[in-house]
């Protein structure tokens, strides 16, 4: 299987001196293409910190890493963003969609930024609302949306541009048990289905329960890694 | 960039309140500098327009030593030559030759210290429109051995009316003191004081028989084009050495400077409004994007790029530009067009303004040259407004920005 994520000896201390938070001790991993994992751990264990650094948000203290075969270390900011946009699918907890674009809008986002063709855009959003069942809701505001079908546009904007894995911070954080489930069984379809690799940092254990993959953390290290 | 555009024009209008007050500062900016423009233009035209009427001409002949000594034996040199030069040249439409010397007005009433000017009433009337400013008598058209022609003021201190007596004292090339007592035969009135309370007029013929000499210390001209009265005084100049043959801008330069004065000025308040717009619009533009950092964090996390999102920030600000500019510039000519042929009546001022010589009524007027010069300025001023505020986006760090509130 090819690896899309890695992390060597990974570290990540905030603040100086006395304050000085170790967020992210020794991390290692790896994450082949088609996994469905989950980062577990308690508040404040690092697994947001480690989600950070393999997207590309956040650069460690020391180690590496490697993304879809990319020493991320090496790129200079505008690289990394213009790497983010071609690689890397975000889902956020708040779904964060941007509130003066319609759903159609908001999906087409990237590919937008990537350059891809009107119709090909067109195509792959509108085949996508359909299967999240948006299907209607095209030109509807973020906030026309409720918070289970503005969580599914932001996963339809993730996906649409066809990233080489997608990242998603507590995405059922602020869903119902219906709209988690709905947004769950999306995901693992799509997981089935399209070989999409996810990686979640979560403490919700319907997500945990679903993922192939659990790779715990405490106090910023990876205290266990649990195949299933 | 279509989108970058679309979402900059949506994100102004998510705060249509604030927005709509940044445009109309914007807006009332543009209005108020354009129409201050218009005032001042048309107070300074009219002045003018007046001055070159009423008083001086487009140009005027003086003898080379007539500013020196100012006194009664300054007169123009080669007067016939000079005479005929002025009636071949076609660029000249009229000219007037005049008696000029300072002289002491009497009355009952009073004194006054004044500038007496003999003129022939005719040729007078073909280049100043003085005749259609007389509130009161005739343009010397009097069959009075000495008639006289006073200003409004001047009449009013020494308390004159029509057939009203005025002694005259001056002296003549012999320095021989000659006192006359003149018959007012009009008043006039121009709004100027300095030239309704120290000008009277008499005919030149009248004068002559006083003096018992010729004497021309001024022409005045008009010209049929106003255009290129420089050129016109050139021409004139190299074919009369002996005199001084100057436009009216080079004669009374205090006039032509306070023309390029105004403009100095006019752009100086236009900056200073526009510098004032421009801290309103990066003010607002921070605002929103305090308000929206968590949005811009997002857009940095997957994948906006730097130069995108500056755009992004320019555009907005922009955008207030393009509504509010072209909505002052369309107000102020609105305003123009209205003022300007109804006219703004300062008459509450007048007075005061007519002690300077400006009409309580202003026309207001301008250079429709300025209206795509304000439309630029604003523009550039937007789109320089954009630019820290898009920097200042740029540089937040994507994770923080997403986990503010």
């Amino acid at each position: 299987m090819k690896k899309v994520i890695e992390t060597k000896k990974v570290n990540k201390i905030f603040g100086d001196g006395e304050i000085a938070v170790h967020a992210l001790n020794d991390v290692s991993i790896e994450i082949s293409e088609g996994e469905f994992t989950a980062l577990v751990g308690p508040s404040g264990s690092g697994k947001t910190t480690l989600l950070n650094m393999i997207g590309g948000l956040d650069n460690p203290n020391s180690g590496n890493v490697i993304l879809n075969a990319q020493d991320i270390g090496m790129l200079k900011k505008n690289e990394m963003t213009e790497f983010r946009q071609k690689n890397i699918g975000f889902v956020f907890q708040a779904y964060n969609l941007i509130p003066v674009l319609s759903a159609y809008e908001n999906a087409e986002f990237i590919m937008l930024l990537q350059g891809i063709s009107s119709q090909e855009r067109k195509e792959r959003v509108y085949k996508l609302l359909e299967e999240v069942g948006l299907k209607g809701k095209e030109n509807n505001k973020p906030g026309e949306l409720s918070g289970g079908q503005q969580q599914r546009v932001a996963v339809v904007r993730a996906l649409a541009a066809k990233p080489a894995y997608i990242l998603a911070d507590e995405p059922t954080a602020n869903l119902d048990s219906t709209a988690t489930n709905d947004l769950l069984d999306l995901m693992y379809r799509l997981n089935q289905e399209e070989n999409m690799t996810f990686v979640f940092a979560t403490h919700d254990q319907r997500v945990i329960d679903r993922a192939k993959r659990v790779i715990y953390l405490d106090d910023g290290k990876v205290v266990k890694d649990e195949l299933r | 960039m279509k989108t970058t555009i679309k979402i900059a024009w949506r994100n102004c209008w998510r705060n249509s309140l604030r927005s709509s007050i940044v445009i109309a500062s914007i807006a009332l900016g543009i209005w108020s500098s354009i129409f201050l423009m218009g005032f001042s233009t048309g107070l300074v035209e009219q002045r003018i327009e007046k001055m070159v009427n009423l008083e001086i001409g487009d140009i005027q002949i003086h003898s080379t030593t007539y500013d020196v000594q100012s006194d009664i034996l300054s007169t123009v040199q080669d007067l016939e030559t000079t005479e005929n030069l002025l009636s071949y040249n076609p660029n000249v439409a009229s000219y007037s030759s005049r008696f000029k010397t300072d002289a002491f007005a009497l009355s009952p009433h009073g004194q006054q210290g004044v500038k007496l000017l003999g003129v022939n009433p005719a040729d007078e009337m073909k280049v100043l429109n003085l005749a259609e400013h007389l509130e009161e008598g005739t343009f010397l058209d009097s069959k009075n051995t000495y008639p006289i022609l006073v200003g409004k003021k001047l009449a009013k201190e020494l308390h004159l009316k029509l057939n009203s007596k005025i002694q005259l004292n001056f002296t003549d090339t012999n320095a021989n003191q000659i006192t006359k007592n003149f018959k007012v035969c009009g008043i006039f009135y121009v709004g100027n004081d300095a030239f309704d309370g120290f000008t009277v007029f008499a005919p030149i013929k009248t004068i002559e028989r006083l003096t018992g000499e010729h004497l021309i210390h001024e022409i005045i001209v008009k010209t049929k084009n106003t255009d290129n009265l420089a050129s016109i005084a050139t021409e004139l100049q190299s074919n009369n050495p002996n005199n001084l043959i100057e436009n009216w801008q080079k004669r009374y330069p205090e006039i032509a400077y306070g023309v390029d004065m105004m403009d100095t000025t006019m752009y100086i308040l236009m900056s200073i409004i526009i510098a004032a717009l421009l801290f309103g619009i990066v003010n607002t533009l921070v605002m929103s994007i305090l308000e929206r950092k968590k949005e811009l964090g997002i857009l940095m996390a997957i994948g906006i790029s730097t130069w995108k999102l500056r755009m992004m920030i320019v555009f907005e600000s922009l955008v207030y530009g393009l509504v509010g500019g072209p909505l002052g510039v369309f107000l102020g000519y609105v305003t123009i067009q209205y003022f300007g042929e109804k006219g703004l009546d300062l008459s509450g001022f007048g007075e005061g303004m007519e002690a300077f010589g400006y009409d309580p009524i202003i026309y207001v007027q301008i250079d429709p040259k300025y209206y795509l010069i304000y439309t630029s300025y604003i523009l550039l001023a937007t789109f320089i407004g954009g630019f820290y505020p898009s920097r200042m986006a740029t540089k937040l760090n994507p994770i923080e920005a997403i986990r503010s509130i």
